[in-house]
């Protein structure tokens, strides 16, 4: 079960999944939030990371005097669960009723739709 | 244990005073000098509450002295414990049967007494965990209650705010924030992972900056922990109304100080606006009272009236100030160094007693128990033991099963009831016998020696042992200039008066000759190792004898005794006394050969009706002697009485010892 985390912890998330490298330190996570417009101090940063750490996104090792961060939730399986709650919170359960109010709403690019069409049909054809 | 509680109660007892006189002394110095210290101050009083440590000299020792002597009376003198006989008799049985009128009157209602003092402790040690463990549960269901609605707080700049605040304080460790709607104000918990908890996420910004510098100072000082040590302190004298009343003002000046600490800080222009803060914190209270353990923002409404003074009127203080708050501070920490405790070498001297509130205890549990003949027979030898009935003590101690008979000899050898004991060796197996010898031998109990080798049949052994140990002994006083001719003391060429040895907790040589004219003990280090000799203060006289023997013919007096010869059948007067009620008499005197020997008082004109008398008949491979005390009391009438020593049976040969007399008060 991925818990549920704040605006500030996501943002911090983003950081982490979008670093390329196996671990990530605390500085780099500090000038991903200056580069995002939002920094912040870094006692700020360390309450937020040892909330992530809590809620089982992030696992840190000491090497030194510095931590190394990794990813315990991976971005995907953070949108999925995410996704589940909205479908049962909102749609209370019709993945249809998402899908249609994604068109209707005109959420969805022409390419998008096209992709997703795509997708449909190779699932399909898997089953 | 019970040394362990007197103890505590010396240390309770003092350290109310100290507390008595700092919630005075508050009235003038409560705004003039600084809040911090009056705060910290309170960790003085705490520690001689915690400490059983105090300066050699106290107030309380010597009171408890006064105490001592009152609760113990059924101990009359220090010298019944602890008295050797250095005249080589032997002392041994006594038979309170031959007797012809004794006076003798048991102590109940001191008795009663005693089992008492010797249980409270109990009750006193339960009830303190009791309030401690309930105040453990209580703080973690406030915990829980806290944590449950805790919601964390996620915006950045307040969270940045609470990191500017932590880096202008110094704050190393992170802190967390959250907010909790069911808290009436801003508070601190957690020893390790401090979290501060809000009552609302929607307070002004200069608020929140105000209310974090508290806390965090708050975390930062370590109040909880003190909090807590001040918990511990009052559960553990939860029976000292004074003790509540300090912790409640220590909760009051934990805040002043804390004000005080954030004002320096923030620099007393800002103290209007952080009174402002005090107020809003306020607005909300009274939710959740119960606020025992953690470090909340405002605590009590009245307590905010005085603290929106005191933040007004904050000033450095003056250099003048500083000084007498230094001063202070030092009369402060003398006052509980020097209220001191009850000394531990005179609570040393109750431990010896400790066996027998065991005794005490295994009674009652026999009573509560079996309930059966075997708790029965407890009970009527206690009767008989309190009532010193010997023959029918022995019969009923005959009948108890083996641990009781351990038990009381334990007792019986902890009271140093010699005559008792030596009644008593004939129930005892070989490897008893053994066991107690070591004892003996261990704590120089002579008397408990000769006894139990002439049981195991070994008294040359018990010679040997003892002019072996007196040698050395000699030698070892020599070392240091004192002499001794076995009787007799002298201490550069002056014969002693008083020679007091401790040799070690439970025992001492004290030897006493009214013709000497100096007093002197010798003084060991810790070792027990012989350093030197001192004279004895006339405050060490008192103590040893509970009066004054200054005047050899005034409160105490001692009759020496030693005959060479007493013809048979002949009766020796060894004068004649004033005795009123109270006074204290023992005998001492014992026969080297002879077969009956008998001490006595009588009226002038009629000594046929003896009082206090001793009439021993030697029995066969024991010693001939009479010892015993007495206590002058109805029926015997106050009055003059000539004092006897009487060859019962035969001639009498190496008649020696002391009678003495302590004459109590109202004489």
């Amino acid at each position: 079960m991925v818990q549920k985390i704040s605006d500030a912890e996501l943002e911090i998330m983003k950081i982490v999944w979008g670093n390329p490298q196996e671990v990530t330190l605390f500085s780099y996570i500090m000038d991903g939030l200056a580069a995002r417009g939002k920094p912040c101090q870094k006692n700020t940063l360390i309450v937020l990371l040892s909330r992530l750490m809590n809620k089982g996104f992030l696992n840190a090792r000491k090497i030194g005097r510095r931590n190394e961060y990794t990813t315990l939730v991976s971005e995907t399986e953070y949108q999925t669960a995410q996704t589940k709650n909205l479908l049962e919170k909102v749609y209370e359960g019709s993945a249809k009723g998402l899908v249609s109010n994604l068109i209707m709403g005109d959420l969805l690019s022409d390419e998008e739709y096209d992709e997703l069409k795509k997708m449909l049909e190779k699932g399909k054809e898997q089953l | 244990m019970n040394a362990v509680f007197k103890l505590f109660l010396s240390m309770s007892f003092s350290g109310g005073l100290l507390i008595l006189a700092l919630l005075l002394g508050k009235q003038f110095y409560k705004n003039k000098i600084s809040r911090q210290w009056q705060y910290y101050i309170w960790l003085v009083v705490v520690l001689r509450l915690l400490l059983p440590f105090g300066a050699e000299i106290n107030l309380l020792g010597k009171a408890y002295d006064a105490v001592d002597h009152a609760v113990t009376q059924a101990v009359p003198d220090l010298v019944g414990d602890r008295f050797i006989f250095d005249g080589g008799a032997e002392p041994g049985s006594e038979d309170e049967s031959g007797a012809a009128e004794d006076v003798f009157i048991a102590r109940p209602l001191a008795d009663i007494g005693e089992l008492l003092l010797y249980r409270i402790w109990l009750v006193w040690l339960i009830a303190a965990l009791g309030f401690f463990i309930r105040k453990i549960t209580i703080y973690q269901g406030f915990l829980r209650y806290i944590k449950a609605g805790l919601i964390p707080v996620s915006d950045m700049k307040r969270l940045d705010q609470l990191s500017i605040a932590a880096q202008r304080l110094s704050v190393k460790k992170p802190v967390e924030l959250g907010v909790n709607p069911l808290v009436s104000s801003p508070l601190l918990i957690g020893f390790f992972h401090p979290c501060i908890v809000l009552p609302s996420a929607d307070i002004p910004d200069k608020d929140v900056q105000y209310i974090l510098l508290h806390e965090l100072t708050h975390y930062k000082r370590r109040d909880l922990f003190y909090k807590w040590l001040v918990q511990a302190v009052v559960c553990l004298h939860w029976f000292h109304p004074v003790v509540h009343l300090m912790s409640r003002e220590i909760a009051r000046a934990c805040e002043f100080s804390c004000d005080e600490a954030v004002l320096a800080k923030i620099g007393s222009s800002n103290a209007h606006d952080y009174g402002k803060t005090l107020l809003n914190a306020m607005a909300a209270v009274g939710k959740y009272k119960e606020h025992l353990g953690a470090v909340s923002l405002s605590e009590q409404k009245q307590l905010l009236k005085e603290r929106l003074g005191a933040i007004m009127n904050f000033k450095k203080k003056s250099m003048a100030v500083r000084l007498l708050t230094g001063a202070m501070t030092l009369c402060v920490m003398c006052g509980a160094a020097f209220a001191g405790v009850y000394p531990v070498t005179a609570a040393a001297n109750h431990d010896a007693k400790t066996p027998r509130a065991s005794v005490d205890k295994k009674t009652a549990q026999g009573n509560e128990g079996t309930g059966s003949k075997s708790s029965r027979m407890f009970r009527t030898a206690e009767k008989y033991y309190e009532a010193n009935s010997l023959p029918l003590f022995q019969m009923v101690f005959s009948q108890l099963d083996e641990g009781e008979q351990s038990d009381w000899l334990d007792r019986i050898y902890t009271d140093g009831n010699i005559a008792c004991f030596s009644t008593l060796v004939q129930y005892m197996s070989q490897d008893m016998l053994e066991d107690w010898l070591d004892r003996a031998l261990e704590d120089h109990q002579w008397a408990f020696q000769s006894v139990l080798y002439n049981a195991l049949g070994q008294e040359e052994e018990f010679h040997a042992q003892k002019t072996k140990w007196e040698e050395a002994q000699a030698a070892e006083y020599k070392a240091v200039g004192v002499t001794t001719d076995g009787k007799n003391y002298y201490y550069k060429g002056k014969l002693v008066r008083i020679f007091l040895d401790v040799w070690s907790e439970s025992s001492c040589t004290l030897n006493q000759n009214p013709k000497g004219t100096v007093n002197i003990k010798i003084v060991r280090d810790k070792k027990n190792k012989i350093t030197g000799v001192a004279y004895l203060t006339k405050a060490e006289v008192t103590k040893l004898f509970g009066e004054s023997t200054d005047n050899p013919d005034g409160k105490l007096k001692i009759i020496p005794v030693n005959f060479k010869t007493v013809a048979a059948g002949k009766t020796i007067l060894l004068g004649e006394y004033k005795l009123s009620k109270g006074d204290k008499i023992r005998y001492d005197v014992f026969a080297k050969t002879g077969k009956g020997m008998q001490v006595f008082f009588a009226k002038d004109k009629n000594e046929d009706v003896v009082y206090w008398s001793v009439r021993n008949m030697r029995q066969p491979g024991e010693a001939l002697n009479c010892t015993a005390d007495f206590t002058v009391r109805r029926p015997a009438e106050p009055g003059t009485y000539k004092l006897y020593l009487k060859a019962a049976d035969g001639a009498l040969g190496d008649v020696k010892g002391s009678i003495s007399i302590a004459f109590s008060d109202a004489a």
